[in-house]
């Protein structure tokens, strides 16, 4: 190896997870689809830090829901805004997972807030 | 009377009185038998002695006329007592009886009068040298001068040549004329010949022991030139016999013969020695440090030969030298390292040595030093991005841009973190930012583009403008795939018009350095996927002058299926990929081969011991993290990683891109032979490289994905699978978990029997293919338990009944899967070459092939499986 090598990469380090209500016009659904906000929410997966992969996190909150579409705005922010935070389902597990790679699951709350 | 008239007057008396033989007097008494007829008598010559210009007389000529008849006069014309002039004149008598009646008689005489001050010269005739060159002095004698009436005054000259007589060719032969003059003006000549003559054999000395060397095995040796020198000719090359030399000892003849013939003979041992030209001579690396000069490493592989014992590394300003040794070295070395090119443009020469020192063959290489530079342009407009963003490209080019246009070469980087924190300890972070940089305070922008500028250095010296452009503001967003495809079609349109127009922003005229009519594209993760989308792109919405020629990926992903048509393909799998672990740049490759007619290659590498970052110099951190898809003490490392996609990348655009004409790829890209010892030697290990190749034409003779599948073939015939435990059509994780290839393929299980699988080919003419293939993998099964490598047969048969049968191992090393914690089974290609059929059979008949088998029957394999499909015949 190179002296250029640091050696493994690191997992991202969850700190918490988010959730704020958010001035927008749109956001997902959870099953695909960008539909009109009705009351959006940010969904902040804070870690130390994101590095960036080929393939695309998604968040899967709950049994049914996945959201794909991210954003950095700060550092160690993986940001996902949800279009109405009543769909979310509130208490349910949240996890992040790289592509089909089951072995880059991340729990990241064992129990989603949702905010009133 | 004058004097002289007194004086001859006797002698005139005495031809009045001269009678005729036999007769008594001349009183008229009767003749015997009475013969009456007149003798005359002259003599032949009268001396009139010196004589003055005027001439002198001559009185008495001496001639006598007698008769029996009766008196007789003799009468001359010009007379007795003329005057005669100097030289020779003829004088005719006659005498006639005037009682008789008889005829007269007649005879003549040359009075000779020499001219007062006379003589004569009397040369030597002929004078013969002994050829001593070109021109030859030669002493040639005075002539003596015989004094007549008088003798030369001054000397006697000659014509003679000054600087000697000419050689002979064939005959030399000069005519010397001398002359002198008396003082009465009297002038005489005599001439000598002057022959050369070249008797001598030229001089020819053998030395004890000649050596000579062949430097290709293909090359006939003809023994060293030999000269002899000869005295005449000077130096004359020498036949030998025999003209043409097989390796070993022979003893050779010379001879050295003249122009006149002369030859001279000697015999000496010649030892012919095998000591070829190294093959694959390449530029396996460039790099231009900041403010340094250009590195470049060379790789070559063995030489054949017996007797090769080391090479000789040189380097010259053109192809013929003049030539600077470097290095010498060992047969064991194959890589040399110039670390600094001092021209723009550099030959390289590796010289095969012999024992002895003695030079053999000889390869040569060019090299370009290199320049280079970044462009930054700031708010452009790509197609489908929705903001403005940057175009940032470092660029590296061959310094000698008027040598071009070269072809260009665009790289783009995968998505990474684009801000690097203040500690390299940890890894690039990702932010959302719309140009090149990063803005977090504290941060700096990771150099994304800068992690792929090896790969534009290295093929930059062999003839590339490359640039490595940033992606750093499409990167940390959710896909954007097709995004990052219009960047690079948004640099390819700036390149074309700067290479027609000029005014790059490199501070550097590109006008008609860059021909973009000639475009390789290599990408790395996503990029290596938006390259892939680039052709199709391209097809859709065409930029003037610029065609995409190829497009090679590395460790791609796949989210859109792009299909890389009209574009020579190539695709890099990386056995310990913890990013992309599912491999899906196999899927590219598949989907790619879909059409056999397309005239374009495709090539597949699996590189088992690679990861997916550390293509990059820049992504430092291994994504295999430790041991996530292998064990991270399998991994070749960044180095050997860097180095083997240098060489293999180089190896790819000179085959599809840099060489023009009938530019072929190297046979490891095609699947055929492995991996260049000189590639080994620079990467510093031994690659296991398992290669996919689909000939830019070619026969589909099976993929099994007709309906009949696997009883029916794509030709219509009748296959047949005997002896096999399992012989079924598969996919993908119908075949089992560990197969991702979305491909139809024949299952094949052997349990302590013998299978055969038969393809009939019904005749097909295979004359004009290069060579018959499929693709295969051993597979996940314990029915491999303990293997290494797959071993089969591989047969063809003519519809006549001649075969040829092979081991598989003799074709390509199919390794029993690799390290790694979840094996996939990615195929290869094994390839028959049809050369090599010929060569082993030249009884069977490729016009008309019967059928192609394999045969599980080679002991220590009498158990196993494997996964095959596309059964092809390569047409080019």
């Amino acid at each position: 190896m190179s002296d250029r090598v640091r050696g493994p990469a690191a997992t991202p380090e969850i700190r918490r997870l988010e959730v704020n209500p958010v001035d927008a016009v749109e956001g997902e659904d959870g099953r695909g689809q960008m539909v009109p906000a009705r009351r959006p929410v940010t969904l902040d997966v804070i870690a130390d830090a994101w590095p960036g992969r080929a393939l695309d996190p998604a968040l899967h909150v709950g049994q049914e829901l996945v959201f794909t579409r991210y954003r950095h705005p700060g550092p160690g922010v993986l940001r996902f805004v949800a279009a109405d935070a009543d769909a979310l389902p509130a208490g349910e597990p949240v996890f992040l997972q790289w592509g089909d790679d089951a072995r880059s699951r991340l729990e990241v709350s064992a129990s989603l807030e949702v905010p009133q | 009377m004058n004097v002289a008239a007194a004086f001859f007057a006797p002698l005139v008396l005495a031809a009045l009185l001269t009678l005729a033989p036999g007769c008594e007097g001349g009183d008229g008494d009767a003749c015997p038998d009475g013969d009456v007829s007149i003798a005359l008598e002259c003599p032949t010559e009268v001396d009139a002695g010196c004589v003055p210009e005027a001439g002198a007389v001559v009185g008495d000529f001496g001639v006598e006329a007698r008769s029996c008849g009766g008196v007789v006069e003799a009468v001359c014309d010009p007379a007795e007592g003329s005057t005669f002039a100097p030289g020779e004149t003829t004088v005719t008598c006659e005498a006639r009886d005037a009682t008789s009646g008889e005829p007269p008689a007649t005879c003549e005489l040359t009075v000779v009068a020499r001219p007062e001050g006379s003589f004569s010269l009397r040369c030597h005739e002929r004078v013969s040298v002994e050829c001593q060159g070109s021109l030859t002095p030669a002493d040639v004698p005075l002539p003596e001068v015989v004094a007549l009436c008088g003798s030369p005054t001054g000397s006697i000259a000659s014509d003679a040549p000054a600087g000697g007589y000419p050689a002979p060719a064939p005959t030399s032969e000069t005519t010397v004329t001398f002359s002198a003059a008396s003082a009465t003006g009297y002038e005489a000549t005599c001439a000598t010949v002057v022959e050369v003559v070249d008797t001598a054999a030229p001089e020819l000395t053998c030395p004890a022991a000649l050596t000579a060397v062949r430097t290709s095995a293909d090359a006939a040796v003809a023994p060293p030139a030999l000269a002899g020198l000869d005295q005449c000719g000077g130096e004359r090359a020498a036949t030998a016999a025999p003209a043409a030399l097989a390796r070993g000892t022979s003893t050779v003849t010379y001879t050295a013969a003249d122009a006149a013939g002369n030859a001279t003979s000697c015999s000496t041992p010649v030892t012919v020695l095998d000591a070829f030209a190294v093959t694959g001579l390449r530029v396996a690396s460039a790099s231009l440090p900041p403010g340094g000069a250009t590195k470049v490493s060379l790789a070559w592989d063995p030489a054949g030969g017996d007797d090769a014992v080391g090479y000789r590394v040189e380097r010259g300003p053109g192809p013929d030298g003049p030539w600077e040794a470097l290095d010498t070295v060992g047969l064991e070395a194959l890589v040399h390292t110039d670390p600094a090119l001092a021209d723009d443009v550099t030959y390289y020469r590796v010289v095969t040595l012999a024992a002895g020192g003695v030079d053999g063959g000889a390869a040569t290489l060019r090299a370009y030093a290199l320049a280079g530079g970044t462009y930054d342009l700031r708010d452009q407009r790509v197609p489908t991005v929705t903001f403005a963003t940057t175009l940032y490209g470092v660029a590296r080019h061959p310094r000698a841009l008027a040598d071009g246009p070269f072809p260009l070469v665009l790289l783009l980087h995968g998505n990474h973190g684009n801000c690097r924190p203040p500690s390299l300890a940890w890894d690039d972070e990702c932010s959302e930012t719309t140009d090149h940089d990063c803005h977090w305070w504290g941060y700096t922008t990771t150099p994304n583009a800068e992690g792929l500028v090896y790969l534009a250095e290295t093929l930059a010296a062999q003839g590339v403008v490359a640039a490595s452009l940033s992606g750093n503001a499409l990167n940390c967003r959710d896909d954007y795939i097709g995004e990052r495809a219009e960047l690079v079609i948004e640099h390819l349109r700036r390149w074309a018009g700067w290479a027609t127009a000029g005014g790059s922003p490199l501070g550097v005229d590109l006008a008609g350095a860059v021909d973009t009519t000639r475009v390789g594209l290599v990408g790395h993760s996503r990029g290596g996927e938006a390259v892939a989308l680039v052709p199709s792109r391209l097809a859709a919405t065409p930029v003037a002058g610029v065609t995409v020629a190829s497009v090679f990926s590395i460790a791609p992903t796949d989210y859109h299926g792009p299909v890389p048509d009209g574009v020579e393909y190539a695709v890099l799998l990386p056995g310990c990929d913890g990013d992309v672990y599912t491999l899906e740049g196999m899927h590219i490759y598949d989907r790619a081969l879909a059409d056999p007619a397309a005239g374009v290659a495709r090539s597949q590498v699996f590189f088992p011991r690679a990861n997916h970052n550390f293509f990059s110099t820049e992504w430092r951190f291994d994504d295999n993290g430790w041991g996530l898809v292998c064990a991270t003490s399998v991994e070749a490392g960044d180095v050997a990683q860097q180095r083997m996609l240098e060489a293999t990348l180089g190896a790819w655009f000179q085959g599809t891109l840099i060489a023009t004409g009938t530019a072929a790829l190297e046979g490891f890209l095609q699947a055929q032979g492995p991996t260049p010892p000189g590639i080994d030697a620079w990467v510093g290990t031994s690659l296991d490289l398992r290669w996919s190749h689909a000939a830019g034409s070619r026969l589909v003779i099976d993929d099994l994905s007709d309906d009949r599948a696997p009883a029916m073939n794509l030709l219509g015939l009748p296959n047949a699978f005997t002896g096999f435990t399992t012989a079924r059509v598969c996919s993908e994780a119908g075949c089992d978990t560990s197969f991702p290839h979305r491909r139809t393929a024949v299952l094949l299980s052997w349990e302590e029997a013998a299978g055969v699988a038969t393809w009939s080919l019904g005749g097909l003419d295979a004359s004009a293919g290069e060579a018959l293939s499929f693709r295969v993998v051993s597979r996940n099964s314990g029915l491999n338990a303990g293997l290494e490598a797959q071993e089969f047969l591989v047969r063809l048969r003519d519809t006549g009944g001649a075969e040829i049968e092979v081991l598989l191992s003799s074709l390509a090393r199919v390794p029993h899967l690799y390290q790694a914690y979840n094996q996939r089974e990615v195929l290869q290609t094994v390839r028959l070459p049809l050369d090599e059929v010929r060569a082993l059979s030249p009884e069977l008949d490729l016009g008309a092939l019967g059928e192609l088998e394999i045969e599980t029957s080679v002991a220590g394999h009498e158990s196993g499986s494997v996964i095959l499909t596309d059964v092809e015949l390569a047409i080019e």
